[in-house]
């Protein structure tokens, strides 16, 4: 059954992914994150992921970024970083 | 004093001398992911004899010049817009009075696209709080957003180049593009009228208020999910332990305690204090 979290909208990019992979511990892997009113909403569930293994990147226009070495895109959607929606792509690591 | 004639048409800003169409085309050269791979090649010669840095704050100060040249461009086109016509206050009367059809909208502009966008976008809007905040309010919110992400390119522009990387500089160039965007600066003037209270769950309000910064607190969390875990089986003693931890009544299911301790987590999700002290605690009651 997956959850969905809220995430203030003044979060940095690194403040955020940080916050992610805490909850991750609790809540399981993230599958989706979008922007609703003026918080960013992280959707997890199932399996809980390494540690630090999550990685955030800002998407350029449309475009995910390439995946960093040896990590896999798990999503893209939009998030709140710094006051700012912008688009977002998740990478897992390992 | 000079007299302004009745009949002059007065522009409210200069005409530009750099023109947005030329500060994009200047951009020809330096498109993504052109750029990243640039960036990271070890031989300057793949950036015109620049360093890393230099590159950096080339395509930087490039981009943020064709997004002012833009910006300016927009901005004068919705004064001239709000000067010119009445159709985007007689489009926000007719809305407020109850009629939802706005969809000639997309037709007459930034201004009145917007204003449409955010009534459709916002049931609750309240018509009091937009008619105190006007138009200056509107362009001055959306100036100070823009401010704001400039000095965040500006900070960044004071560290080297491996820590404000090209993917950095560019997603805060992003964010200072989208920064000129009546919608959400007409939002960000009417958040705390339209939103919704129900909807904000203890740990937003929270974290809005305390949770500048966010701790590493991924290990305590697993610790204290892995206890929870082992807690699994026929007997209820250890899941009441943990859930006497949190305050909660004996007799829950484990998946009735990952959703309620995870309800009390979230109430200081950016803290560790909280998880250490309970983690500490679960682990020494559990221990025969």
């Amino acid at each position: 059954m997956p959850d969905e979290l809220k995430y203030h909208s003044r979060h940095s990019l690194g403040e955020l992914e940080l916050g992610l992979r805490n909850d991750e511990q609790w809540w399981g892997a993230l599958t989706a994150v979008e922007v609703l009113e003026n918080y960013t909403l992280a959707t997890m569930g199932g399996p809980r992921p390494a540690l630090n293994s999550l990685l955030l990147l800002p998407m350029i226009a449309d475009q995910a970024p390439p995946a960093p070495s040896g990590a896999e895109l798990i999503c893209k959607g939009k998030a709140y970083v710094s006051g700012t929606a912008i688009g977002v792509a998740a990478f897992r690591l390992g | 004093m000079v007299p302004l004639s009745g009949c002059a048409t007065l522009r409210s800003a200069q005409r530009p001398v750099l023109l947005a169409e030329d500060m994009k085309a200047a951009l020809a050269d330096y498109k993504w992911p052109d750029i990243q791979r640039k960036f990271y090649s070890s031989n300057d010669a793949d950036r015109h004899g620049l360093t890393r840095r230099q590159y950096r704050d080339e395509v930087i100060w490039l981009y943020m010049r064709a997004i002012d040249s833009n910006y300016a461009q927009f901005r004068s086109s919705v004064e001239s817009e709000s000067r010119g016509s009445d159709f985007a206050f007689d489009l926000v009367l007719a809305a407020l009075a109850g009629i939802t059809s706005v969809a000639e909208a997309d037709e007459v502009g930034p201004f009145a696209a917007a204003i449409a966008t955010m009534i459709g976008a916002k049931g609750s809007f309240d018509k009091n709080l937009f008619f105190d905040k006007t138009l200056s309010a509107v362009l001055t919110a959306m100036d100070e957003e823009r401010a704001k992400r400039r000095l965040v390119i500006d900070q960044g522009m004071q560290n080297d180049e491996k820590n404000y990387s090209i993917v950095r500089a560019m997603a805060d160039l992003t964010a200072y593009q989208e920064a000129g965007n009546l919608s959400d600066a007409i939002s960000n003037l009417t958040t705390e009228a339209v939103i919704n209270k129900r909807d904000a769950v203890a740990r937003l309000e929270n974290a809005a208020a305390t949770c500048d910064s966010v701790e590493d607190m991924q290990q305590v969390t697993a610790d204290l999910r892995q206890l929870l875990d082992a807690t699994d089986g026929a007997d209820n003693t250890k899941r009441d332990i943990f859930a006497a931890a949190f305050g909660l009544p004996a007799g829950l299911d484990k998946t009735q305690l990952v959703q309620l301790v995870g309800r009390e987590l979230n109430k200081d999700y950016c803290k560790a204090s909280l998880r250490v002290t309970k983690a500490a605690e679960i682990r020494a009651a559990l221990t025969p």
